[in-house]
């Protein structure tokens, strides 16, 4: 378990550099309450309002878009971290699986999904 | 072979397929755009030429799958991706896969494009979708590992549902995506869930691996099992997990209807068999009596429901069960002649369901489906040729001597019977007796009753040339149902016997 202790040494600085920023700014900072601060934050939108309206589908796409290219990145670390011991048959792979992303990218970007 | 040991030549079906996906999206997006300062009329015509550039390019990535999977057949390949890793596999079962299903594709893509215009329904995605779906179906057909093949039906089934939704503007269609898409991937999370516990009981993913580790009396390992065959019996639209397939198949643009009947229920069983002679083969005797009850209750329940139909797709629907339970039969056999029987079904099944939904196509009338059985009145004196061929395709799938659905019920009880399952060949043919009555109510209509006032239709060459290439298919195997295969000494049954002669 000895290995270990890094961990939870991280752990423990984590837990107290955070409590300790949330604590100090709970003392420190100034307060002016508005009613927009006290509301939910729903990117922009306005939290409670009427259901069954029109909304914007941009942030469902742009979401979408993100979360593709997110997941890519998640890919592409592990892929950088061991590409030297791999060698060419992963630097192929990583390849098969780009261009369908980088064609994805192209068919968007060409069908004006970009365009906010 | 390369350096690393890798068998690229494996690769070649699937990546014809997903290449050709990527390039229609890209030439459509890359086309389309200047058509925005043009007039409509020569728009509509710029429209008209990319749809069938777009076919083409579609058409020919199948085609080359098509040949290369005939050609690694006739040379007899049984090659892994990776020889040190078992994950894709190419040999005689999955190469006569890959064929079967590309040529469902590639008749759906051309019963397609008519309809879509019709419908003014984007082209480029609607190909590149039915494509991507082909690429997962050939990944599942070549998979001999359990990750590999739920990336495969992953990425056959979630192309499938957006397809079913593809008629944007109508409600029926939306709900058809909306139902396949819900109780799709229900599905399929129970079958992941299956491969996990499978994966626990025996920390196999690979088949070779499962056969040698799972273990009968292991409850996780039944359990796990259990699941996978639900997701199977899911796919494969058998009693009791079919209740999403009248409304899908109804809802469904018709030739998105008519790829997904056939092309989706192929794939699905060719994995289970490859499963089930590659990893399962000592569970046989477990397996039967499951099988043999999903069998009666798809023939019983499929067969009755289809008799109370008053629309054509959803008849068809219901048959389709009927026909996944016939399917059954042989794996309730396990006798090699069964499962070549079970072949020579899903082949003369391609040919005589997209026929039949080829006919439906081809009688829609612009933006409007002639999907009601009294819609079919009078066809024959207004379209003596479509009605014919629908009586033919009528009677194969009903399984007239004469048509190719004869002699793939007859091979397939044939061989049932030989395995002394006479109980289950006696409801399977009472259930082929039943279906005559409602196959025939078509023709009945088309020829005995008087037509309705609309305006004939015209049928596109295309559709024209799929529905000549179905009819003939299935009077050609109807006459000489062990026909010599192009380029091969032997003939097609005794090929298909051999393909899972193992």
């Amino acid at each position: 378990m000895a290995e270990y202790a890094g961990v939870l040494i991280i752990f423990a600085l984590a837990v107290l550099l955070t409590g300790g920023m949330l604590a100090i700014q709970l003392r420190l900072a100034p307060k002016r309450i508005l009613q927009e601060k006290l509301e939910p934050f729903e990117c922009g939108e306005s939290p409670l309002v009427a259901p069954r309206r029109r909304y914007g589908v941009k942030f469902y796409l742009v979401a979408i878009l993100f979360i593709v290219f997110d997941v890519e990145a998640s890919y592409f670390y592990p892929w950088g971290v061991v590409f030297r011991e791999l060698g060419a048959p992963a630097l192929v792979a990583i390849g098969i699986f780009t261009v369908p992303l980088v064609v994805g990218l192209l068919y968007e970007w060409c069908k004006g999904a970009l365009e906010w | 072979m390369d350096a690393h040991g890798f068998n690229w030549h494996v690769l070649m079906p699937v990546a014809a397929v997903a290449v050709g996906s990527l390039a229609v999206l890209v030439l459509e997006v890359l086309l389309s755009r200047r058509t925005g300062e043009l007039t409509p009329p020569a728009r509509a015509a710029s429209e008209r030429r990319l749809a069938l550039l777009l076919a083409f390019i579609a058409s020919f990535s199948l085609l080359i799958a098509l040949v290369a999977s005939y050609v690694l057949l006739l040379a007899g390949v049984d090659t892994a991706f990776d020889p040190q890793n078992a994950m894709l596999r190419i040999d005689g079962l999955s190469g006569m896969a890959i064929g079967i299903v590309s040529m469902g594709a590639l008749l759906s893509v051309w019963l397609s494009s008519t309809y879509l215009m019709a419908l003014h329904i984007n082209h480029g995605e609607y190909y590149a979708l039915l494509l991507l779906a082909v690429t997962g179906m050939f990944i599942a057909l070549c998979a001999e590992n359990l990750m590999l093949l739920f990336m495969g039906v992953e990425l056959m089934s979630i192309p499938a549902y957006a397809l079913a939704a593809f008629d944007r503007s109508k409600l029926r269609s939306n709900e058809a995506g909306l139902k396949y898409f819900l109780l799709g991937s229900f599905a399929s999370a129970i079958f992941l869930y299956g491969i996990a516990l499978l994966y626990g009981a025996t920390g196999r993913l690979d088949y070779a691996g499962l056969q040698r580790t799972i273990d009968p009396s292991s409850t996780l390992a039944m359990a796990g099992l259990a699941l996978l065959l639900v997701g199977f019996a899911f796919k494969l639209a058998l009693v009791p997990f079919h209740q999403y397939v009248p409304d899908v198949y109804e809802g469904a643009p018709t030739p998105v209807t008519a790829f997904i009947s056939v092309c989706v229920k192929t794939t699905a069983v060719f994995v289970l068999l490859r499963l089930l002679l590659q990893a399962l083969p000592d569970l046989a005797g477990l397996l039967r009596p499951i099988f043999w009850l999903l069998a009666v209750a798809s023939i019983v329940v499929g067969n009755l429901m289809a008799i109370v139909q008053r629309n054509v797709k959803r008849m068809l629907a219901y048959s389709s069960i009927a026909h996944a339970g016939y399917l059954m039969l042989a794996l309730v056999s396990e006798t090699p002649e069964a499962y070549g029987a079970m072949i020579f079904y899903l082949l003369a099944y391609v040919f005589m369901n997209l026929g039949a939904f080829g006919v439906v196509i081809a009688l829609a009338a612009r933006g409007r489906d002639c999907e009601r059985i009294e819609d079919f009145a009078g066809i024959a004196s207004r379209r003596p040729g479509l009605a014919a061929v629908m009586t033919l395709f009528m009677l194969a799938l009903a399984g007239m001597p004469g048509t190719v659905g004869f002699w793939a019920k007859f091979h397939l009880f044939e061989s049932a019977l030989e395995a002394d399952e006479v109980a289950l060949v006696i409801v399977a043919i009472l259930g082929s007796v039943v279906s005559f009555y409602y196959y025939l109510r078509v023709p009945v209509e088309m020829y005995m009753r008087d037509a309705s006032e609309e305006e004939p239709t015209h049928a596109s060459t295309n559709e024209l040339a799929v529905l000549l290439a179905c009819a003939g298919v299935v009077l050609y195997l109807g006459f000489f149902p062990n026909a010599r295969l192009p380029g091969h000494a032997a003939g097609l049954l005794d090929v298909l016997r051999a393909t899972v002669g193992m």
